[in-house]
């Protein structure tokens, strides 16, 4: 099976055709990224980079409470000092302008630090007050509350403990991780490699040889489904390498790889415990599956037509009217309405539910968001996750039952349909 | 070994492709004939497990194909008219990847077989080109390659020799006919001589339905007496064409005597004529050919 899953891994990927299109979009996918850094910007934009890196390290991993006086008093005496002379853009050295805009961040970080554990005591002490049924509410509203506040709870608890680093990386990272046009050129790639897989044989007619040979068509099916997800893991992972390595040549990356998320002031209530690596796999993982739904659904075309156009049509297509959707459609982002109280508004509140929102799922981690299963609070995240591979999981058996088909031969190509029909009609 | 066709139907809609087909075949070559639409492929597409019968069974040594699924297809060998080959891959990497997809993990034995079938299709020197780059013929020995990757017990062959030059064909000719004596072999051509003298047993297919089943022999011996040699004058053979099957015609060198005896602006041609009864007092009665019985079952008057 391994032999076969290689097999079919070079068949998509041996081809002057791949190799031109995959160097093309990697060296747009990696200037387009260096473009978003200000990587072109002649106005010193290495040694403002490494400027700020420098400053940083001088107080990279101490803890807040031994640098916090030393940060305030540095930054209240750069801004005592600075006059119009040092004020204008590009001076470096003490009270220039530079100096003064990266204390600014390392101020700014510190506070934010500084004063986090008093906003998480107030969520806290509010959800105590509704755990104790201070709200006067149906008994069932009542009971769900009651559950809500004790995930709250559950998820506020353990302080987080930061050390100093430069989030500036990350807080560009993660703000800049929603959905692009490039971001929609990198899937329409994915669309065209994976679109021939299954129905290249039938325009090739070389199905026949695929199907009467041992493996068969359940475990052709199989190679094939694994060689399309083992690539789209590949692609993701080498976009997710090109683009740490893009970023580490403007910000010290590694630094703060372990911090917790709730160091970077966007994610402040993020009700989750994890670190700033762990939310990047989550991220890429979200990005997978996000990415597995769109190759999965250009499968099943692949397979109920068995021709390359429509997958390339149908694919083409939905990546673009992802992009239009993501920008202009209400609600087609994670749905942030209001928790419906009664157990008989599941379905309005799963109506927000959208695999879309895996691509760019940061909104599921800036705040605590659950949905309202039957009293229960689960997280939104999670409902979201078992959504989208119940999804992934109706298009596997699809595509599985329109590729292994016995009945015909002959595809279902409604073009070809209209053909035959149009003639009989003429004739 | 047995491959046994037990009352076969296959529907397409309302369309009957394949009627009421049984045979038993054992070891040894059968030709598959008939005309387009006969069911040729129809039969062939559901031996090789890529069509289901409406009804009826196939079984393989007692026990259904569909049933003992890649235990089948395992010691099956096919070879259809389209045969697909994938442009971008040499001929060496399309018969390791067909050798991956027939179950052959044995990577120095798959390597070895390789080598061996490219020096038995003649496609050794032209191993590391693109099938893309490849003649027809050079695609058709390839496909032929990948038939026999496995070394099949069951080969099914479809129009094999298409494209193939008279040298290539009797290349693969006596290829067949040196591995038939322990596989069951069936090979559908429209080319008959290809099969005249390899055939154990001929099928002939007709709408859908085995009108005969027997050996070469046997159909030549039942020719016997419907064949005719015949030579005519030119003015004639639109009238013999009318009335009879022809197989052949050819224009006749004359001799002084015969150029004689006939008018000058009408030469004589000789027609080789199926027919039951004695087309003319001058027909002579000659051996008959497959391409002769062939003709007498499917041809058409008029043609």
């Amino acid at each position: 099976m391994l032999r076969l899953i290689r097999a079919e891994l070079k068949k998509m990927t041996v081809s002057k055709f791949f190799l031109v299109t995959a160097v093309l979009v990697g060296v747009v996918y990696i200037v387009m990224l260096l473009q978003t850094l200000g990587f072109f910007d002649p106005e010193g934009y290495f040694s403002t980079a490494s400027y700020e890196n420098k400053l940083f390290q001088q107080y990279q991993g101490q803890s807040v409470d031994d640098c916090k006086n030393e940060i305030y008093n540095e930054y209240s005496r750069l801004e005592s000092a600075s006059t119009d002379d040092n004020q204008a853009p590009g001076q470096y050295g003490p009270y220039a302008y530079q100096d003064r805009l990266i204390y600014q961040k390392l101020h700014e970080q510190v506070k934010y630090f500084d004063t986090y554990h008093d906003t998480i005591k107030l969520v806290l002490q509010n959800a105590m007050k509704v755990k104790q049924k201070q709200l006067d509410l149906s008994p069932y509203t009542n009971e769900f509350l009651v559950r809500q506040s004790d995930r709250v709870i559950e998820a506020y608890q353990y302080k987080k403990d930061f050390s100093i680093y430069n989030s500036s990386g990350w807080t560009n990272w993660l703000g800049r991780a929603s959905i692009s046009v490039m971001d929609f050129l990198l899937l329409a790639f994915l669309v065209v490699v994976i679109a021939p897989v299954f129905c290249s044989e039938h325009e090739k007619g070389a199905f026949y040889l695929v199907f009467s040979s041992r493996r068969g068509r359940g475990k052709t099916f199989l190679a094939k489904l694994l060689a399309c997800t083992i690539f789209t893991l590949a692609f993701t992972l080498i976009l997710l390498i090109i683009k740490f390595a893009v970023y580490s040549l403007r910000f010290d990356m590694f630094a703060g790889l372990l911090q917790p998320l709730q160091s970077i002031p966007d994610f402040q209530m993020c009700p989750y415990s994890i670190n700033i690596l762990q939310t990047l796999l989550l991220l890429y993982l979200f990005r997978i599956l996000f990415y597995l739904v769109v190759v999965f659904f250009t499968l099943l075309v692949s397979c109920l037509f068995k021709s390359v156009l429509f997958p390339f049509i149908i694919g083409g297509a939905m990546s673009i009217s992802l992009l239009f959707l993501q920008q202009y459609a209400a609600g087609y982002q994670v749905g942030f309405s209001d928790i419906n109280f009664s157990k008989f508004y599941l379905f309005k509140d799963l109506q927000t539910y959208s695999f879309t929102a895996l691509y760019n799922p940061l909104a599921f981690f800036e705040k605590f968001d659950v949905v309202n299963l039957f009293g229960f609070p689960v997280y939104r995240l999670t409902v979201n996750i078992a959504l989208t591979l119940l999804l992934i999981a109706v298009l596997i058996t699809l595509a599985y039952f329109a590729y292994t088909r016995q009945v015909s031969l002959s595809s279902w190509n409604p073009v070809r349909l209209l053909r035959k029909k149009s003639k009989e009609a003429l004739s | 070994m047995e491959l046994k066709f037990d009352n076969v139907c296959k529907n397409y809609g309302k369309k009957r492709a394949l009627v009421d087909f049984s045979a038993t075949l054992t070891e040894g070559v059968y030709a598959l004939l008939g005309p387009n639409g006969a069911g040729k492929s129809t039969l062939m597409n559901m031996t090789a497990d890529i069509l289901r019968p409406t009804a009826g069974t196939i079984t393989y040594n007692g026990e259904s194909i569909y049933k003992l699924g890649d235990k089948f297809r395992a010691v099956l060998g096919f070879l259809p008219q389209s045969a697909g080959l994938y442009n971008s891959f040499s001929a060496r990497s399309l018969l390791r990847y067909y050798g991956c997809l027939k179950g052959m993990d044995d990577k120095k034995a798959i390597e070895a077989r390789i080598d061996e079938l490219l020096e038995l299709v003649n496609l050794t020197a032209d191993a590391s080109r693109k099938a893309g780059q490849y003649s027809g013929g050079m695609r058709q020995r390839l496909g032929i390659a990948v038939a026999l990757l496995n070394d099949p017990k069951v080969l099914i062959l479809d129009e094999p020799t298409a494209g193939l030059d008279p040298k290539e064909r009797i290349r693969f000719r006596n290829i067949i006919s040196k591995i038939s004596f322990d596989r069951i072999v069936i090979l559908a051509t429209h080319i008959v001589s290809d099969v005249e003298y390899i055939a154990k047993d001929v099928l002939l297919l007709r709408q859908g339905q085995l009108i005969r089943d027997t050996d070469v022999s046997s159909l030549l011996a039942e020719m016997e007496g419907k064949v005719w040699d015949i030579k005519v004058l030119a003015a004639e053979v639109p009238s013999f064409m009318q009335k009879y099957k022809i197989s052949n015609i050819t224009k006749v060198s004359e001799t002084e005597e015969e150029a004689e005896a006939t008018n000058a602006e009408n030469g004589l041609t000789a027609l080789r004529v199926l027919s039951d009864e004695r087309p003319s007092e001058t027909a002579t009665p000659v051996p008959a050919s497959l391409e002769d019985v062939y003709l007498y079952y499917f041809g058409e008057v008029g043609i």
